[in-house]
């Protein structure tokens, strides 16, 4: 029997394999949207347990890395409902894309503060399309919508952060 | 909208939020998933239901020879 179809019957060997060949990209997927490693970690292993709960359901002709990464982003999204206003954006410290001198510390804080105030499912479109620069397409296939829905989201997130910049004094 | 006004935006965003990029995972969690696996019940099979109660019996009814048994394992 073929390894997807094993992990349908709940063949836990083949999970295991199938685990071992997906938690690195889970893990990326979701330290992406969630930026903790930690909480990445922590959303990985209980993306992976719904992921082995829901075994009966997964069809094997279709892709198991693609039906992973939607559990992945959903668990995600819940994370940034839960917390709201409170997770926090790094600030890029990378040598390989400096900081714009042309921002200043305070619009820097004040970019910050806005793309936290955005909405959960527009603030997760807008970290992986702005910030992470993933393709449309992609982030339609792991959301499970339609890519239309994508490049309303992320206009209406840019539109969004115009307008609370826009009332903490910056406009861009 | 204004293309080169979103092209801008997503700049400065970019230069104030860090992107994570490819981040690599630095340990297996697969110790962590498999503990939140569901435990296999234990099955005892009919045969050993069978010589458990015949122990207990002997041991009731002859327990000389019960102990004489446990020696002899």
């Amino acid at each position: 029997m073929e390894l997807l179809e094993r992990f349908t019957t709940g063949d836990v060997e083949a999970f295991e394999v199938l685990f071992q060949q997906y938690q690195k990209d889970v893990f990326g997927w979701i330290m992406r949207i969630v930026r903790n490693p930690t909480i990445a970690e922590e959303l990985t292993v209980e993306a992976f347990w719904r992921v082995y709960r829901s075994h009966a359901r997964f069809d094997p002709a279709r892709s198991f890395g693609a039906w992973t990464r939607r559990i992945a982003t959903n668990l995600a999204l819940d994370y940034l409902k839960r917390v709201g206003n409170e997770a926090e954006f790094s600030e890029n410290s990378s040598p390989e894309s400096p900081l714009d001198p042309a921002v200043q510390q305070d619009t820097r804080r004040r970019i910050r503060e806005a793309f936290n105030q955005l909405p959960p499912k527009l603030r997760l479109t807008a970290i992986l399309a702005l910030v992470e620069e993933i393709p449309y397409e992609e982030i339609a296939e792991s959301l499970g919508v339609p890519v239309g829905t994508v490049k309303s989201r992320v206009f209406r997130a840019t539109r969004l952060l115009r307008s609370k910049l826009k009332q903490l004094g910056e406009e861009l | 909208m204004n293309d080169s006004r979103d092209e801008r935006l997503s700049r400065i965003v970019r230069s104030v939020i860090e992107p994570i990029g490819k981040r690599e995972l630095q340990r297996d969690l697969w110790n962590q998933v498999v503990h939140k696996l569901p435990k296999p019940a234990i099955s005892v099979s009919v045969f050993d239901w069978g010589l458990a109660a015949l122990a207990v019996i002997l041991s009731l009814l002859a327990p000389e020879a019960f102990l004489g048994l446990l020696a002899n394992l």
